[in-house]
């Protein structure tokens, strides 16, 4: 409830995000706007993207600094293709399929000939489970479990990423944020501030480090507002969801493992084994 | 739907209103009424469960994460075919190699019917032996 001037307004909810409405956004205490440099060497023939850096603690934090994104991560060649494939593979290689029909050997019964060769007037049978009988085996059904397991090269699975976060970037549905304190652990206070930022139907949140109390109990309650490490990031939830938000620590972390496959020398013996120069 | 705050939030949890089909009948002549059957409604598919929301989540986290963990390790299912892929007579055989020592008897028995038949299929017969 919301007490003005001897009136009582009721509103279901959103009371808190109400009281930032009306009152004068508070005071920013630093005013020295957060600037982050690349940390790993750009080509001399590119240059940086850049993207505001926002911030959770109010409403309309929109513009706390300004974040260098490298050009190699963030502005690659716009590959709808290699999309396709990446978000195809996601969904087929863990696909195994339980569908099974017996055939004529499986069928129960069916051993003995059901009348004799000649002399009946019938139609000849050997058994009475062969495909053309009804309750008959079935000959080219689906066989057993199967699996259709398959892995596209790691380089594909790299770019796919790259050109994912290339394509958020560049039709503005990426944002970076300085970090997910929220001030408080209402969900349509996560709502709201996705609505007015004009965000979209779905936000994806990926954070690095641990995640605030406050946001993981706002976002356990939405659908379609998802946290998730940065080690879950996807193709195939790039795409679903519409907008994506980052950390300026999930920046480094994306940029350093991304990069690092454009100049590596190629497995000699799988990446899980200990490698001398590789940590 | 009153404000546009709620509006928002009803367009943000993904909902729709639902329309109740009503099957016509038609009245032509005196008494006859002829019962127009209308095809099915499109059922509705919540896109958000928790399931379709996280699809995809930590296939790469081999990439992302020092390759400790392959993301064949996340699939779940029949042991003989984590992270495998084979044809029928492959699968049968690795089946057989993984849980034939722990099969019903019967199935066993219909397992190794079906790898002879298919090794002879494939070996024997056909233009690719």
């Amino acid at each position: 409830r919301l007490l003005r001037g001897g009136t009582l307004q009721e509103r279901a909810g959103s009371d808190l995000f109400c009281l930032c409405l009306l009152e004068k956004p508070p005071l920013v205490i630093s005013s020295a706007p957060v600037l982050r440099g690349c940390h790993l060497a750009i080509p001399s023939h590119r240059t940086a993207v850049q993207a505001w850096v926002e911030s959770l603690r109010h409403y309309d934090d929109r513009h706390v600094g300004l974040a260098d994104l490298h050009p190699d991560v963030f502005a690659v060649m716009p590959r709808v293709d290699i999309l396709h494939t990446v978000a195809v593979w996601q969904r087929n290689y863990k696909r195994i399929s339980y569908a099974k029909v017996k055939t004529r050997a499986e069928v129960r019964g069916g051993g003995k000939k059901p009348w004799a060769q000649k002399g009946s007037g019938r139609a000849r049978h050997g058994s009475i489970r062969s495909p053309l009988w009804r309750g008959g085996g079935i000959i080219h059904g689906p066989r057993g479990p199967t699996s259709y397991y398959y892995m596209l090269p790691m380089k594909v699975r790299v770019l796919g990423l790259k050109v994912a976060l290339t394509a958020k970037l560049m039709q503005d549905n990426l944002h970076v944020v300085d970090g997910l304190d929220m001030p408080t652990f209402d969900p349509q206070y996560l709502a709201d501030l996705a609505q007015y930022r004009r965000w979209g139907q779905s936000v994806l949140i990926v954070d690095v480090n641990k995640m605030p109390e406050n946001i993981t109990k706002a976002a356990a309650s939405l659908k379609t507002i998802t946290l998730v490490p940065a080690l879950g990031l996807n193709v195939y939830s790039l795409l679903k969801y519409e907008t994506l938000v980052l950390t300026l620590d999930t920046l480094a972390f994306l940029e350093e493992k991304l990069l690092w496959h454009d100049s590596r020398y190629t497995a000699l013996y799988p990446f899980h084994l200990p490698y001398s120069d590789f940590p | 739907m009153g404000t546009l705050l709620q509006l928002a939030r009803w367009g943000l949890l993904g909902r729709s209103l639902s329309l109740v089909q009503t099957a016509r009948s038609l009245h032509c002549g005196v008494s006859s009424w002829i019962h127009v059957k209308l095809p099915p409604e499109p059922k509705e598919v919540d896109r958000w469960t928790e399931k379709r929301a996280l699809f995809g989540v930590y296939d790469n986290i081999g990439i992302l994460g020092d390759f400790q963990v392959h993301p064949k390790d996340l699939i779940t299912g029949p042991r003989w075919l984590q992270g495998w892929r084979g044809n029928e007579l492959q699968r049968c055989i690795r089946k057989k190699q993984f849980v034939g020592h722990r099969m019903f008897d019967q199935d066993y028995k219909n397992l190794n019917k079906r790898i002879r038949f298919l090794y002879r299929r494939f070996n024997r017969t056909g233009k690719h032996r």
